[in-house]
């Protein structure tokens, strides 16, 4: 039930701002509705083409109903009393007069001023008289009215639009693919390239061939379904790009054994071997190929072969075939070795690399295995050479320090907090890191410890300090 | 007595104290007129301004027009609280016995002028605490009230700062109103000559008694305030406050603290007074304006940077008030949408 102050002059008022706010809501609804109409309608003109002679009568039907629906939208809104009655002493400058009489005609109790204060708006409601109270103000879409309206009346006096269709959307007939397809719709043409090249990418899947046959129709029909992976993104493996980075700290951790890159992995026997090979053969014509070449690389292959290779028989097969005069059949042999070969150098590399290029110079290698590059007697460690600093190998760079063994988390004191103040919580009680260099003065502590002992009994030592002072003597004497 | 009636015989007493001190008085009419308004808001006033602007003279006229009892206390550095609120004195009667005999204080008059009140040190400037929000004092253990109407007026000068001790935040928000007296301009210093010059000294007239006072002020309290005026006085002083959320920049930026509820009160019994002295039955956003600056300027508390910059609180004031205006307007604005 709507608020009134029971004075005809004020309740009057109210409903007249009631009404010229409707009013003034109506206007611009109507020109919000009609601009989106307008746009509206731009849309179905530039679709006459499709649409036909309809386009036109359904655009003016549309901005028509726009500003018609937003009029009706924005009268039918509800105007409270209170709005009103601030938008009228707003307007008319009552000082809030006509808000407070109706606030206080809604409350049980009004106040001795309720009465004068109505009839003192009364009155100067009734001086004002009959005028336009609020202003008229349009929207932001009126201004842009114009845009939409323009593109309208070109594109209705204007020839159609062509190709249109293609960016249209499907309910209004477009669809992004070439009409004449759309009218004549066989299975290749309905199909996209993908589908249409099915049936060759099936053939030559290896996983398809071991699946049921299909005819080329059924891929085709099956083309829905049909997984293009050479499109299809890899997905982010996480775990394993963590692992990658879990290995590569763990690298780092371990400087002493991270790969050692001024190895020159390239001027070892075996690549030598490799490129002796790869001379051989690069002409091309086996009938150029020389056979003493050829026996001289077999020769070679087969006393790397005695050191730890297991190409033995094919060098064999190869020698063979060589005074046969088979050169195709001692070529093959060779290839077959040298497939080996590289096959030992690729496992000799990558263990390297994740093993560190510093190799150790004492005991056996790691799988057993021979290691171009080594020396034979290159595992004894009484050697000449295998000290660093040493001998004349200049491969072997010693047995790691104890520098590079330690870390700052060895060196320093282990044991446990002690002691109860604050000051002792520094303290730590416990065995000191080996101290090579303490060693010597080991006959010295007898006497520091002496003159520890007089102190304590001598000085002013703190009883708490007694102690500490007793423990880390202690300490040193474990060492 | 209608309401009519009552709002018309406080037009007429309004107007006729504005007249009887305008006798006296040049110009300084939002000076009059601030106090004034406090004085029927049963407020106090602080009245800021450089020597010989006739601060002093206008309690005096005011005391004149009012049938009230005035006393003035001239506060110096060595002034003690018992100067202002009395002691007990040890007295002897006729018969010889000694008796504590209270002796009261200057406090106890209607209308206080505490002359230069930034001269006493804050122990003493603290005298005036009780009494101005009781309306009592205690001295020796037992509460005495003070008469009614009481009201403080109080002034200091701006510009001395040798020798003074600035109001602590509690005494300052205790005065309703802080008023700035400005110089008067070239026309209102020749009225000045001309009045105080000739050898006739201009009479003021009684115009108004203590019950007559007080039965105004219970007038004033009558008004009615619509709910979004008074919500508008809320979001004026929580403008003031750099912790509230919807502060606006000036106010985060320059204050360190904000007016206290002292101050929205201050606002809403301000905006009553006004809204009858210009016959009217309720209060408008226009009464909150207009006694924004003096109900709020000394409650806003700058911080370090509004200090170094010299950030005037009045302009603060008056951005807040734009800033709560907007507000209030945005909340009609939609409905014209």
């Amino acid at each position: 039930m709507a608020v009134t102050t029971d004075a005809p002059p004020i309740d009057e008022l109210l409903a007249r701002v009631r009404r010229e706010l409707r009013l003034r809501r109506a206007e611009r609804g109507a020109l919000r509705g009609g601009f989106w109409g307008a746009v509206a309608a731009v849309v179905l003109l530039a679709a006459q083409g499709l649409l036909g002679g309809i386009a036109l009568p359904l655009a003016i039907g549309v901005v028509c109903l726009g500003a018609a629906g937003g009029a009706l939208f924005a009268a039918c809104r509800r105007v409270t009393g209170f709005e009103a009655a601030r938008l009228a002493d707003q307007a008319l400058g009552l000082q809030d007069r006509v808000a407070t009489s109706l606030e206080l005609a809604s409350r049980p109790d009004r106040g001795p001023f309720f009465a004068a204060l109505v009839a003192d708006t009364a009155a100067r409601v009734a001086q004002i008289g009959p005028r336009r109270m609020l202003a008229r103000t349009l929207p932001r879409e009126a201004r842009l009215l114009p845009l939409p309206l323009a593109a309208a009346a070109a594109l209705a006096l204007l020839p159609p639009v062509p190709g249109v269709g293609s960016w249209l959307p499907a309910w209004l007939g477009g669809g992004g693919t070439d009409q004449a397809d759309w009218r004549s719709p066989t299975p290749e043409n309905r199909v996209g390239p993908l589908a249409r090249d099915a049936p060759r990418r099936l053939a030559q899947d290896p996983f398809a061939r071991t699946l049921p046959q299909k005819t080329p129709a059924d891929a085709v029909e099956s083309a829905g379904l049909f997984k293009d992976k050479a499109l299809a993104a890899p997905r982010a493996d996480f775990a394993s790009f963590l692992k990658k980075g879990d290995d590569r700290l763990r690298m780092l951790a371990n400087t002493d054994r991270l790969p050692d890159l001024r190895s020159d992995f390239t001027s070892s026997k075996y690549q030598a071997l490799l490129r002796q090979a790869r001379e051989l053969s690069s002409g091309g014509r086996r009938q150029n190929i020389s056979p003493r070449k050829l026996a001289d690389l077999l020769k070679e292959m087969e006393r790397l072969g005695k050191q730890g290779g297991n190409w033995e028989d094919e060098v064999q097969r190869g020698l063979e075939a060589v005074e046969d005069g088979l050169y195709d059949d001692a070529l093959d042999a060779m290839e077959n070795a040298l497939d080996k070969l590289r096959d030992l150098e690729d496992r000799q590399r990558s263990r390297r690399s994740l093993q560190g290029g510093r190799e150790p110079q004492s005991g056996s290698p790691v799988d057993g295995s021979f290691r171009f590059g080594d020396e034979p007697g290159a595992n004894d460690p009484e050697r000449p050479g295998a000290t660093a600093g040493f001998g004349s190998n200049p491969n072997s760079r010693g047995r790691p320090t104890a520098r590079l063994r330690s870390t700052p988390y060895t060196s320093g004191v282990q044991g446990v907090r002690r002691g109860r103040n604050p000051g002792y919580e520094s303290q730590l009680g416990g065995n000191a890191a080996s101290p090579a260099a303490g060693r010597p003065l080991a006959g010295e502590i007898g006497r520091y410890r002496r003159m520890m002992e007089d102190a304590i009994a001598r000085e002013q030592v703190p009883r708490d300090y007694h102690e500490q002072i007793r423990d880390y003597f202690r300490s040193l004497d474990e060492h | 007595m209608s309401p009519q009636d009552q709002v018309g015989a406080f037009v007429r007493a309004y107007a006729a104290l504005r007249a009887e001190i305008a006798k006296v008085i040049v110009g300084h009419g939002e000076i009059i007129d601030g106090v004034l308004t406090a004085l029927f808001a049963d407020g106090h006033v602080l009245l800021e301004g450089v020597p010989g602007v006739g601060k002093t003279l206008l309690v005096k006229t005011l005391a004149e027009t009012l049938d009230l009892s005035l006393a003035r206390v001239q506060f110096t550095p060595d002034l003690m609280p018992a100067d202002i609120v009395g002691t007990n004195l040890l007295v002897e009667d006729q018969e010889g016995r000694k008796t504590f005999q209270f002796q009261p204080g200057p406090i106890f008059a209607h209308i206080v002028l505490a002359d230069e009140v930034n001269r006493a040190t804050p122990k003493t400037q603290s005298a005036l605490l009780e009494g101005m929000q009781e309306h009592a004092v205690t001295v020796g253990g037992a509460s005495r009230h003070l008469p009614t109407p009481f009201f403080v007026l109080a002034t200091q000068n701006p510009i001395e700062m040798e020798g003074t001790y600035p109001l602590p935040e509690a005494q300052l928000d205790r005065f309703m109103f802080k008023l700035r007296v400005r110089y008067p301009a070239i026309e209102e210093l020749n009225a000045i000559l001309d009045r105080t010059t000739q050898a006739h000294a201009a009479a003021v007239e009684r115009v108004l008694d203590a019950p007559a006072v007080l039965r105004f002020r219970e007038v004033v309290r009558e008004v009615p305030i619509a709910s979004h005026v008074r919500d508008f006085a809320t979001r004026l002083v929580m403008a003031t406050h750099p912790q509230w959320e919807h502060a606006p920049a000036a106010t985060r930026s320059y204050v360190r603290y904000g007016a206290s509820p002292r101050g929205a009160q201050a606002l809403v019994l301000g905006a009553k007074v006004r809204a009858l002295t210009e016959g009217r039955y309720n209060v408008s956003m226009d009464d909150i304006r207009a006694l924004a600056a003096p109900a709020l300027r000394h409650r806003v508390i700058l911080n370090f940077a509004g200090e170094s910059e010299a950030i005037d609180p009045d302009t603060l004031i008056a951005e807040l008030v734009q800033t709560a205006h907007a507000a209030a307007a945005r909340t009609v604005e939609p409905v014209l949408r």
